[in-house]
């Protein structure tokens, strides 16, 4: 096989994805440098929850998006991670389940007695009051607060994951690169040492 | 087709199966090359470029319904969302084991076998191995000596291409290399750290193509080789040994054959194998003039059990009683990690499919450990966190999100390779009631760790975390547990060769001592298991008993 020959298969695995994906509402468009890039085909397809009801996966949607907000790259919620949360608790045990969505249903508990609000309509000064409140970096968390505490580490663990994993998190937030290959490996630059 | 006699049946088309193929195609005999599994289509079934964010779970596992067919395969880290395929289902090849004794056995049955999913590390191993029982005693020598099998490990490293570097071990010794991957900045700093030690550390010897090579083009350092690769640039026997041997118009390639047992005639000479159809279940013969093995490590064995007959009671080639022992892998899944302050920074774009070697530094050079025999090797690196490092952050919102950005740590880990001693002890069986799919008897595996195991366990943790903290990292932790045997997925012995048939099934050239026409190739030849990654050795022996094959061959030594 020739290095041209070689090149083209890269492009063709690429289309490969394009059919993999159908269906969904995302397509992948070759650019012919070997990138590929993605664009959204309806505005609107509907997405259904398949493991939360509508209801939690709105209050989950908000609060993974306290914890990676939009600034100048997207957040959370740009990048959809409540529903890859929603998809990776479908093959999760019933306990780890039941951890999840009762520590959410506890935060909207709370969330309601302290502003009147669901998570899903709470503003965003409001929301990060309450995570701040839970939150890893708060060292003496009060006995009333530790199952908020305990849900927090489970929804930020999920939520890095779903994020980062993301072509929003990975190319847009990070800066990498989304380029299947092609590139070459240099390793360390330092010969002097002085790394 | 059923009464053609073939000149040679080659079982599994793996490592070996793809390397016997070859030679003796291109040595002009006539070969039926019978795999177990189908054809993987690269089109269809490699995902080396499949990003996360395109895969439901995001790799973090595989469809449930594949999960449950393979518990044991899915614990392995190349068992992946879009390759799971790429490993046996368990459910129709199941094998049995004592209560509380585990035994992971990771395979895959399809064209290629585990040349698909392999780690590619190929190293040659050195007297201090072959010589190992003269030396402390335990075990038997190889039947072979490293000059022997030296101009095998040239040819098989010239053809398969191995990048690496020169370096003098001499219990590592240096091969036919194509230009070696560069370090990281940590592993630099690692390198004189151990090197002050009076260890080597070298980079990986990897079956990864750093030029192109043989029409195979060289690698573009995407990363992910075990999900398939589609540019060859690594070593697969679909990608490399298997067009050479089609490319001669010699070999039949039977996909879907399960091999069942290995038929004699009344000579008591192999002449042939029963294999059954794999999705119709019907039964099939086919004859040749010779029988080779190829199915790897246990699978041959357990073929060879199956075969047992009126001439060859205990299993054909059996007369020793030592088939089935001298079980041996590595120990694997041990070792330390770290992070080295100073060395955060942006990762490269490129993903290097390889990583560093600390050749064997226990019991040779004057070194003499008062609680183990043997030794063993690491594998590991240190890369820069892409954003893995958020995960210890604390906090969350604006200011965590830029400061993710802004925080890649550096990541070192050194994980050991230790040598398992053959023991006895250490078996496989034909289970008395367990069978597969296609009703043939599965292997009982009876292996545990000894002694020696454990105090070198120990050692490796110890000495990992040693050198990581003599080059300055921080944070280090250790990994002490070894995983169950198996999980090295370096199994080798149960058919060992020797130069006693009374202590060996095979002899110098994998040839039964009982029956001259029948071969096992892969590692169940092996007398001891070294450190060093196996396969490298597997393929060199399978040239030179090729070589020895044909030319008995065309003495008409197997008529
Ligand atoms: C994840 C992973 C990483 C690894 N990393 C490394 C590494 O870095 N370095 C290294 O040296 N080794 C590594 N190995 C091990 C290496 O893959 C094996 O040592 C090597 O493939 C063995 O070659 P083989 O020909 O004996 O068997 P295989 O390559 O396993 O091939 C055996 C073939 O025989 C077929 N077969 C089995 N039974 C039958 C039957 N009854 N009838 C017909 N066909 C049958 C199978 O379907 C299969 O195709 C790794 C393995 C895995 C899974
Ligand atoms: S890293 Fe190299 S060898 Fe591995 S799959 Fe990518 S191109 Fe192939």
């Amino acid at each position: 096989m020739d290095h041209e020959l070689s090149r083209r298969n890269l492009l063709k695995l690429t289309a490969g994805a394009a059919t993999a994906l159908a269906g969904s509402k995302w397509v992948f468009r070759a650019t012919g440098d070997g990138r590929i890039v993605k664009a959204q085909t309806s505005a609107a397809s509907v997405w259904k929850p398949a493991f939360f009801s509508e209801a939690e996966a709105q209050q989950l949607a908000a609060v993974c998006d306290t914890i990676i907000p939009r600034t100048n790259t997207p957040g959370a919620r740009d990048a959809r991670v409540h529903e890859y949360i929603d998809v990776a608790m479908t093959v999760e045990s019933e306990s780890i389940q039941k951890r999840f969505r009762d520590g959410l249903s506890w935060l909207e508990d709370h969330c309601k007695k302290e502003t009147k609000k669901s998570l899903a309509d709470a503003s965003a000064e409001d929301l990060t009051k309450l995570l701040e409140a839970i939150s890893d970096k708060n060292e003496k968390i009060p006995d009333g607060l530790k199952p908020g505490a305990s849900f927090f580490g489970d929804v930020k663990t999920r939520t890095l994951f779903g994020f980062y994993t993301s072509r929003e998190g990975w190319v847009e937030d990070l800066g990498r690169s989304e380029h299947v290959g092609m590139e070459k490996w240099i390793g360390c630059p330092h010969p002097s040492g002085n790394h | 087709m059923a009464d053609k006699i073939y000149d040679a049946i080659v079982v599994g088309s793996g490592a070996t199966g793809g390397w016997a193929a070859k030679e003796l195609c291109e040595a002009g005999m006539e070969v039926a090359l019978l795999e177990a599994g189908g054809k993987l289509d690269p089109d269809k079934d490699y995902s080396e470029h499949t990003r996360p964010w395109d895969m439901k779970y995001r790799n973090k596992q595989a469809e449930p319904a594949l999960e449950v067919r393979r518990p044991i395969g899915a614990r392995c880290y190349a068992c992946e969302e879009t390759n799971a395929h790429f490993f046996v289902d368990e459910v129709d090849n199941p094998w049995t084991t004592p209560p509380g004794k585990p035994f992971w056995w990771v395979r895959g049955r399809h064209v290629g076998g585990r040349t698909i999913m392999w780690g590619r590390q190929s190293y040659r191993l050195s007297d201090y191995d072959f010589k190992a029982a003269s030396t402390d005693g335990h075990g038997e020598d190889w039947p072979i000596s490293y000059d022997e099998i030296a101009p095998y490990y040239d040819t098989v490293e010239r053809w398969i291409g191995v990048s690496g570097a020169k370096e003098g071990f001499d219990q590592l010794p240096d091969g036919q290399f194509l230009p070696p991957m560069a370090f990281t900045c940590g592993e630099e700093i690692m390198k004189k750290a151990v090197n002050a030690m009076g260890r080597g550390f070298t980079i990986g010897r990897c079956a990864v193509l750093t030029q192109d090579h043989r029409g195979r083009a060289a690698c573009h350092y995407c990363g992910p080789c075990h999900r398939g690769c589609s540019t060859n640039s690594y070593f697969t026997a679909p990608g490399s040994t298997l067009p050479a041997a089609e490319k001669t118009g010699k070999m039949t390639l039977i996909t879907n054959a399960v091999v069942r047992h290995v038929t004699t005639n009344d000579k008591g000479l192999a002449d042939g194998v029963f294999y059954f159809d794999s999705p119709t279940k019907e039964s099939r013969e086919i004859k040749a003039k010779i029988v080779v093995l190829c199915a790897s490590s246990l699978e041959s064995t357990r073929i060879l059990f199956n075969s047992a007959n009126g001439q060859h009671p205990a299993g054909l080639g059996n007369s020793s009683g030592v088939l089935g022992h001298y079980l041996m892998d590595h120990m694997y899944a041990i070792g330390a990690f770290g992070t080295f302050p100073g060395l955060g920074r942006k990762p490269e774009v490129a993903n290097r499919p390889n990583g560093i070697y600390i050749p064997r530094f226990r019991n040779l050079h004057g070194d003499k450990q008062e609680k183990f025999i043997r030794g063993y090797g690491y594998q590991g690196g240190e890369n820069a966190t892409v954003w893995e490092h958020a995960y210890a952050m604390k906090g969350f919102g604006a200011e965590f999100k830029d400061a993710v950005r802004e925080g890649n740590a550096s990541r070192a880990t050194l994980l050991g390779f230790g040598e398992m001693l053959p023991r006895w002890e250490n078996q496989v069986t034909l289970d008395k009631e367990k069978v597969d799919a296609w009703g043939i008897p599965v292997l009982h595996i009876d292996c545990a760790h000894g002694d020696n195991e454990k105090a070198m366990a120990k050692d490796i943790v110890e000495q990992a975390a040693v050198m990581l903290k003599a080059a300055g990292a921080e944070n280090v932790t250790t990994s002490t547990v070894p995983a169950p045997p198996g999980f090295g997925i370096h199994e080798c012995g149960t058919a060992r060769m020797g130069t006693d048939p009374k202590k060996s099934v095979l002899n110098k050239w994998n040839q039964a001592h009982d029956v001259k026409n029948l071969f096992v190739l892969d590692g169940s030849a092996f007398p001891s298991i070294a450190c060093q990654n196996p396969t490298l050795t597997m393929m060199a022996l399978t040239v030179r008993a090729c070589e020895y094959m044909v030319a008995e061959h065309k003495h008409g030594n197997f008529a």
